[in-house]
C-alpha cells in the first residue's frame, strides 16, 4: 500500500508543479460558477434545488475536466521514457495504475469541490434563501453523486490513456468514453424492446438528478463502486498486456 | 548471476533476438557491445522484466524474470539509454521517490541518497529541479538511481553517453569500484571504455551473439601482430625497401606528412621489431621524429567481428 501511496503523492504533486494545474482549476471554477448562476437566474420561481443546479453545472463541464486530467496519465510517461524505470522498478502493475488513478481523482476532487461553496455564496447574495432553508440532505447527495461519478469517469477516461503514445488520441478515447458511460442509459432506453428499468438503473445522469435531491440510493452506490473496479481491473490488464506480446 | 537460454525476441516479422545463450557471474563486469539494431536494447529490456521474450527463459540470481518478475526487478539497478526522469522534481525528490518505491525508507533511505549522491558527484545539484540540469548531470542522476538500492544486479546502458572526458573518468572509476560487490552488465559504444572496465565482453550482431569472452582473449583473436609507426625523414623508395626487409615485418605502408614520411610497418604476431627499426635507423643516419607501437584494440576486434569479416 505505501507503494501506491507513494506514486499518488508523485501523481498529485506533479499536477501540481504544472501550471496546466491552475489554469484548469481556475477555468473549471469560473465556467460551473457561470452555468450555475445562468440556469439559477433562468430557473427563478421553478421549485428545482439548488443542488441540483448546482450538480448538473458540474457535470456539464466533468468530461472536459476528465479528459483533460486523464489523457496525460501515462501518455506522459511513455513519451518521455519514465514507463521503462517506472515499471522495471519493483512495483507491481495493479500499484501503478491504483496510484496514478487516485493521484489524478485527488486533484480532480480538490478541483472540482470548491463548486460547492457557490451554494453558501448564493445564500449570501440572495434576499430570499437562507442556510436554514437549504437542504442540507440534497446537498449532500449532490456532492456524493459527484464524487461517485467523478471517480468512474476517471476510471473509464484512465483506459484511454492506456492504450496509446499520443495525447490526442487518448484524449479522443477518453472523451468519447466518458460520453458513453454518461449516456450508456439513455442509450439503452432507445433501443426497443429494452427493459426500461434497466436502462434508468444504468443511466447516470438519472442518478445525479436523483441524489441531488436527497434520494441516496445503495444499489446505486454499488453500481458506481463495481464499475470503478472493473474499469481499474481493465486498466491494468492492458497495463500487463505489453507482457503478452 | 544471469542465466540466458534460447533466448529470442521477435517484433512482428522482425527479428530482434535470434536464440540467445548466455552467462554472467556474480561479481562480474561484462561489456555488452553490438552495432545500432543489434538487439542490446531488446535484450537488457527483457532482462529487466520491462518486455516479455518470444521464447526462451533468463534468470537472475535464480529467479524466471518473467514467473518472478516482481523479485527480479527487486534485485537489479536498471538504466535505460536515454536516462528518462521526472523533470519536474528536484534531484534528491526523485531520488527519494525512486527509493521508497524500492522499498527503502527512512534511515536507509536518507543515508543510500546521501551516498549515491555523493559517489555520483550531484551533492552541488541536490536541490535543483532536474529540467534545468545539464545532460551530464540528469546521466549521473539516472545512475544514482540505478545504484540507489545497492542491487545486485547492475544494468545501465550507455551510462557514459552525453558526460565530458572528465566525468566519463569518474563514472568510469565508479563502475569499476562496482566489482565485487555488484555484477554490472554494461552497453556501451565507447570501445574504449569496455576494454578498460570490463571482465568479459560479449558481442551481438544480428540479433545473435557473435563473441563471448574476455577482452584479453578477445583481442588476440584479431589476425596480424602490432604495428609499428615511423616518422622519417629520407628517400621514400630506399627507406620503404629497407624497412621491409628487416625480419618480421610483413608490410610497409608510407604517407607524406610534408617533409616528413610516416611509415606504417605491419609486424607477424608475437614479434618485437621496434629495436631492429631503430638500430636501421641509427646506422642509415635517418632523421626520426616518432617512432611507436600499435597494438590491435578492441575497436579492431569489433569492426571485424560485426563486419562478418572473421
Amino acid at each position: 500500500m505505501s507503494k501506491v501511496f507513494t506514486i499518488w503523492r508523485r501523481e498529485l504533486a506533479s499536477l501540481f508543479l504544472s501550471p496546466v494545474a491552475y489554469v484548469t482549476m481556475i477555468v473549471f471554477l469560473s465556467v460551473v460558477g457561470f452555468t450555475f448562476w445562468l440556469t439559477s437566474v433562468r430557473g427563478v420561481g421553478a421549485p428545482e434545488p439548488l443542488s441540483v443546479l448546482l450538480a448538473g453545472s458540474i457535470v456539464f463541464w466533468l468530461p472536459i475536466i476528465i479528459t483533460v486530467v486523464s489523457m496525460r496519465l501515462f501518455v506522459e510517461e511513455k513519451r518521455s521514457g519514465t514507463i521503462e524505470t517506472l515499471l522495471t522498478a519493483p512495483v507491481t502493475d495493479a500499484q501503478v495504475v491504483l496510484g496514478k488513478y487516485c493521484g489524478a481523482l485527488s486533484f480532480l476532487l480538490i478541483t472540482i469541490f470548491p463548486a460547492f461553496l457557490y451554494i453558501w455564496v448564493f445564500e449570501r447574495l440572495s434576499p430570499v434563501i437562507t442556510l436554514a432553508t437549504l437542504d442540507v440532505g440534497a446537498t449532500i447527495g449532490a456532492a456524493l453523486i459527484i464524487l461517485l461519478v467523478t471517480a468512474q469517469l476517471l476510471s473509464v477516461a484512465l483506459v484511454g490513456s492506456l492504450v496509446t503514445r499520443n495525447q490526442i488520441i487518448a484524449a479522443i478515447c477518453a472523451f468519447v468514453g466518458i460520453w458513453l458511460a454518461l449516456l450508456l442509459g439513455w442509450l439503452w432506453g432507445q433501443i426497443p424492446g429494452m427493459n426500461p428499468v434497466l436502462g434508468e438503473f444504468l443511466s447516470l445522469v438519472f442518478h445525479i438528478e436523483e441524489f441531488a435531491r436527497g434520494v441516496i440510493v445503495g444499489n446505486v452506490i454499488v453500481l458506481h463502486l463495481a464499475t470503478i473496479l472493473f474499469m481499474l481491473f481493465v486498466a491494468v490488464r492492458v497495463l500487463e498486456a505489453r507482457r503478452w506480446r | 548471476m544471469i542465466e540466458v537460454r534460447h533466448l529470442s525476441k521477435r517484433y512482428g516479422r522482425t527479428v530482434a533476438i535470434d536464440d540467445i545463450s548466455f552467462d554472467v557471474g556474480t561479481g562480474e563486469i561484462v561489456g555488452f557491445l553490438g552495432p545500432n539494431g543489434a538487439g542490446k536494447t531488446s535484450t537488457m529490456r527483457i532482462l529487466a522484466g520491462f518486455m516479455p521474450a518470444t521464447s526462451g527463459t533468463v534468470k537472475i540470481g535464480g529467479l524466471d524474470v518473467f514467473t518472478d518478475s516482481l523479485g527480479v526487478r527487486g534485485k537489479l539497478g536498471y538504466m535505460p539509454e536515454t536516462a528518462p526522469l521526472y523533470e519536474d522534481m528536484r534531484v534528491i525528490e526523485y531520488l527519494d521517490f525512486r527509493g521508497r518505491l524500492k522499498a527503502m525508507r527512512g534511515r536507509r533511505l536518507r543515508r543510500r541518497i546521501d551516498d549515491c549522491l555523493g559517489h555520483c558527484g550531484l551533492e552541488r545539484v541536490r536541490r535543483k529541479v532536474i529540467r534545468t540540469l545539464s545532460k551530464g548531470f540528469r546521466q549521473r542522476v539516472a545512475l544514482a538511481d540505478a545504484l540507489l538500492a545497492e542491487p545486485e544486479l547492475l544494468i545501465l546502458d550507455e551510462p557514459t553517453i552525453g558526460l565530458d572526458p572528465n566525468q566519463i573518468r569518474e563514472i568510469r572509476h565508479l563502475i569499476r569500484g562496482l566489482a565485487n560487490r555488484h555484477t554490472v552488465l554494461l552497453c556501451s559504444h565507447i570501445l574504449h571504455e569496455v576494454e578498460m572496465i570490463c571482465d568479459r565482453v560479449l558481442i551481438m550482431n544480428e540479433g545473435h551473439i557473435v563473441a563471448s569472452d574476455t577482452t584479453r582473449n578477445l583481442l588476440s583473436l584479431t589476425k596480424g601482430g602490432p604495428r609499428i609507426i615511423l616518422e622519417v625523414k629520407g628517400p621514400v623508395d630506399v627507406i620503404g625497401t629497407r624497412l621491409g626487409a628487416v625480419s618480421g615485418v610483413v608490410k610497409v605502408t608510407s604517407e607524406a606528412m610534408g617533409e616528413w614520411q610516416r611509415f606504417t610497418c605491419e609486424c607477424e604476431p608475437n614479434t618485437d621489431v621496434g629495436p631492429d627499426l631503430f638500430s636501421l635507423a641509427s646506422t642509415e643516419k635517418w632523421p626520426v621524429r616518432e617512432m611507436r607501437s600499435e597494438r590491435p584494440n578492441l575497436e579492431d576486434v569489433f569492426v571485424k567481428i560485426t563486419a562478418g569479416h572473421e
